[in-house]
């Protein structure tokens, strides 16, 4: 008899303590700053303590209107963003892996990154606004959702969509749009760098904007994708096996990259190219918690959260005032753990 | 329940190359082995039974057409053995046979208490009932075909379709295998298995179905059917066919 | 089926909630009182100015040496971290970049004004409602002093930042009074060389402008892009007569040296310059560097 009661109990405990470390990493990232209890402060100006800090959040107590502005208006927003397109990311990754079959495939398997980085890099060069709103968002966004499109639609035979035609389309259509923002790169002057930086990934333009745009959509992602957890578990015995027991493959592969998709378009639009939480987090999260995506898919959502915020903390500080983008810092700190990881695992297999 | 499968003018092709042609035929509560030269359409018309392949004709359980059902419905008419998936993901045995109560799921509903009983049963029936909280990754090919089997038996189903069930087995296990397949016979199922080995299908099967080049060549009892003639004009080989001294089923012995 | 559908209207429902709020956002702005000094900066935007700042981070390293060369110096609290000139700056706290600007450091330091490049905008989105925040865009000469002047009325400078306009436009004519009769045949052929070997200024780049006050004739003049990349056999075709290369690209004796160059008559006539990088900017500088570069090309009639 398979005792399943106990599982839940465990998945439970898993759960709750990466809850419990995510809000003490947001709390943790609240403290650091140029202008926190450690860092390195600006000059005739005073620092923000520790207490004043929770004065700010609970909203009671005195303190300068530009100590309420870092906190409420800079940092925390930041620190929000940074909590949500980590587990929109790192939830995608999960996904992506899931209907693929395949420890390579990561949220910009399908040359997502690609199509983005073409919209923000157009959106740059031919000038930053249209409408009043950001258009390097809005490009990004919707070239992210075009080169999905096209994909999809060079990988459909006969109304089916078979994974090893995605990803060699995936390649296919991401090398296209690679040459692309090569070819801007070429032609574009002083916008050069901003594309550079845009490449990088980042949150040092993050805003209460942003968060708004990126929340609802991020969310149902995130727990539609989670609903889909059963599925996922069964297309992870391979396609016709998922078939015998009733899936309908093609749908549920369709919903799924939808999904996956959607978050990881608006997470890149805002952020740029972030690079390893899609990645790693999930096959962290699976070498600490097991393949089931019942408790795989919550789980790499929170660590992704948690994991994105503490790396963009650390980007944030190393070298003060200065900032190392951060997806510079989720490779160099990620990658090390991630080893140690497999290593400690010593299995054969790591997938 | 008497369970119906009707068979008729089935043809499917790849591309240009047609596979199979105008298959016909009629079953009900038995253990059907489809035999044939490799190439000869049998994994087609088992996908074309499961509605995999979407086929020219008509597949009819209890008069209903699968073609027209959706993969629920069907799923909880049939329950299909593939051969063996390369399952790369540590999964627990138990976890794997409950997926087999999903067609009986709607979208988004949790399994419950009696899902758990369903599949604790298949396991049980299948006799892997003390593997449940093993990985599927640390099992050997024998217990993960009956771990299929067991994820198949939850499915409730009236039809098991399998593909090759003893395929990579030692022989002890071939015949653990095939001899639990001929139990549920019993239980009101019907089975239809995709079987290479043409002296575990005389030994087993209550009829065979010979295909040679997509066309259903002989279709009967294992007498009928396994013959030296059909044996030398679908296989291409002489044999020598034998009789079993107690079940005197047909035993074929090659010559030297 | 149901289920999708209803998935398909949550989408869309989200999605136009999404837009409606950032709409909202965008919209909603707070009025002031009547401002002191109103103007339009380089991206278009109104910047209102009520009194004069004490406070000001300079994100753009022309406005750090115009604000220090009209006496403003100490009125600079931060600076980005291209901003070296002049060596005062060195003491200034730094904000970061205009691709990764510091904003806790900036809102941290209270500034009363912050200048930056108009390509900072995107990163600096989040602060321009809580400091005020003017985008700089000079693309020619007049440009720049006109900067000058709208900083100066800014910072309450206005007879600092004439003065200063009226040195430089002083010492500019000085050179095109010469340089501005001279024909096709009396200009040298000039190719400037950026980070690497061809890649060069084009067509509405400010260093061909100062190139051809200075009564040379820019080889990449023509080109389509601003910052085109030649190819050797372009360069050597084109025959320069100078060769001027930034201080952060090559050396000039690694110019000297490149293979099939040898013929350039830049080369043969030992015309190879290095110049400072900030002489050729939007700074108040670049009279300096429009100063050596006639030089370089017309000996003869400067020294």
């Amino acid at each position: 008899m398979f005792d399943h009661r106990k599982r839940l109990i465990k998945w439970i405990t898993i759960i709750f303590s990466l809850l419990v470390l995510l809000i003490f990493s947001i709390f943790m990232s609240l403290m650091i700053g140029v202008m926190g209890p450690i860092g390195k402060g600006v000059p005739d100006k005073e620092k923000i303590g520790m207490e004043e800090i929770f004065q700010i959040l609970i909203g009671k107590g005195s303190y300068p209107s530009t100590h309420k502005s870092i906190i409420l208006d800079i940092r925390l927003p930041r620190i929000l963003l940074a909590g949500i397109i980590g587990a929109a990311l790192a939830t995608a990754g999960c996904a992506m892996q899931g209907i693929f079959r395949n420890p390579m495939a990561s949220p910009y398997i399908l040359g997502i990154s690609s199509g983005a980085a073409f919209g923000a890099a157009l959106a740059i060069v031919i000038g930053l606004n249209i409408f009043g709103l950001n258009s390097v968002q809005i490009l990004a966004f919707s070239f992210a959702l075009l080169d999905i499109f096209i994909v999809y639609n060079i990988a459909k035979y006969k109304g089916a969509v078979p994974t090893e035609n995605l990803l060699l389309a995936g390649i296919a259509v991401g090398y296209f749009f690679s040459a692309l923002v090569s070819f801007i790169k070429y032609i574009a002057g002083e916008e050069l760098r901003t594309i550079v930086f845009w490449l990088m990934g980042g949150l040092w333009n993050a805003s209460w904007e942003k968060v708004y745009m990126t929340f609802p959509l991020a969310v149902l992602g995130i727990f539609i994708l989670f609903l889909f957890s059963r599925e996922l578990n069964i297309m992870l015995t391979g396609e016709i096996s998922a078939m015998s027991v009733g899936i309908n493959v093609e749908q549920t592969k369709k919903i799924i990259l939808i999904f996956s998709t959607l978050i990881t378009a608006i997470s890149v639009s805002v952020a740029g190219i972030i690079g390893f939480v899609g990645l790693i987090i999930p096959h962290i999260m699976r070498l600490l918690v097991g393949s089931d995506h019942r408790i795989l898919i919550p789980s790499s959502c929170l660590m992704g959260a948690t994991f994105l915020i503490l790396t963009d903390a650390l980007a944030r500080s190393i070298i003060q005032p200065s900032e190392i983008p951060v997806g510079i810092i989720t490779s160099l700190f990620g990658v090390p753990f991630f080893i140690y990881l497999l290593r400690r695992k010593k299995t054969v297999r790591w997938w | 329940m008497v369970v119906k499968i009707k068979v008729k003018n089935v043809s499917f092709s790849y591309g240009s190359i047609k596979a199979l042609e105008n298959v016909s035929f009629e079953i009900e509560n038995e253990f059907v082995g489809i035999i044939g030269p490799n190439g000869s359409g049998k994994t087609t018309l088992l996908n074309c039974m499961a509605g995999f392949l979407k086929s020219d004709g008509c597949i009819l359980i209890n008069g209903k057409d699968i073609n027209k059902l959706d993969r629920k419905k069907v799923a909880r008419e049939i329950g299909i053995v593939p051969q063996i998936p390369n399952i790369s993901f540590p999964l627990t045995v138990f976890d794997i046979v409950l997926m087999g109560r999903n067609p009986h799921k709607k979208m988004l509903e949790f399994m419950n208490e009696k899902d758990i009983k369903i599949a604790n049963d298949a396991m049980e029936a299948v006799g892997i009932e003390h593997l449940a909280d093993r990985t599927i990754t640390e099992l050997s090919g024998g217990e993960l075909q009956k771990v299929i089997i067991a994820r198949a038996l939850a499915q409730q189903p009236n039809i098991l379709l399998l593909d090759e069930p003893t395929a990579h087995l030692d022989i002890h296990h071939q015949i653990e295998i095939l001899s639990l397949i001929k139990s549920l016979i019993g239980k009101g199922i019907t089975a239809i298995a995709v079987l290479h080995d043409l002296n575990l299908a005389s030994c087993f099967c209550d009829k065979i179905i010979l295909l040679n080049k997509g066309k259903i060549f002989a279709i009967g009892n294992v007498k009928e059917v396994i013959t030296p003639d059909n044996i030398y004009t679908v296989y291409g080989i002489r044999v020598d066919i034998l009789q079993h001294p107690k079940s005197k089923k047909p035993v074929i012995i090659f010559p030297e | 089926m149901d289920g999708k559908k209803a998935v398909i209207w949550l989408v869309i429902a989200v999605l136009v909630l999404t837009a409606f709020g950032s709409g909202y956002l965008i919209a909603y702005k707070e009025t002031k009182t009547q401002a002191e000094i109103t103007l339009i900066d380089g991206v278009g935007r109104v910047v209102e100015i009520y009194e004069t700042p004490k406070r000001v981070v300079s994100m753009a390293s022309s406005a750090t040496e115009i604000l220090y060369a009209i006496g403003c110096g100490e009125n600079i609290v931060g600076v980005d971290k291209y901003s070296d000139y002049p060596s005062d700056v060195k003491n200034k706290t730094v904000v970061g970049s205009s691709y990764s600007p510091n904003l806790e450091a900036i809102v941290g330091l209270e500034p009363d004004l912050l200048i930056a490049w108009w390509y900072a905008r995107d990163n600096l989105l989040p602060i321009e409602d809580k400091v005020t925040v003017m985008y700089i865009n000079p693309q020619s000469v007049e440009d720049v002093l006109q900067l000058i002047r709208q900083i100066g009325l800014i910072m309450n400078k206005v007879e600092e930042a004439e003065e200063l306009v009226e040195e430089m436009q002083s010492r500019i004519e000085n050179i095109t009074k010469i340089t501005e009769d001279l024909n096709k045949s009396q200009r040298p052929l000039v190719y400037y060389e950026l980070s690497k070997k061809g890649r060069t200024v084009g067509q509405g780049t400010f260093t061909n402008e100062l190139i051809y006050m200075a009564g040379g004739i820019n080889i990449a003049a023509d080109e389509p892009f601003r910052y085109p990349d030649l190819t050797d056999e372009y360069i050597i075709a084109r025959n320069p007569d100078v060769i001027v290369v930034v201080s952060y690209g090559a050396s000039v004796e690694e110019i000297k040296s490149r293979n099939g160059w040898q013929n350039i008559n830049a080369i043969k006539n030992d015309r190879v310059y290095s110049i400072d990088r900030h002489l050729v900017t939007s700074s108040p500088r670049l009279v300096d560097g429009l100063e050596l570069l006639a030089k370089w090309f017309h000996p003869e009639l400067f020294d």
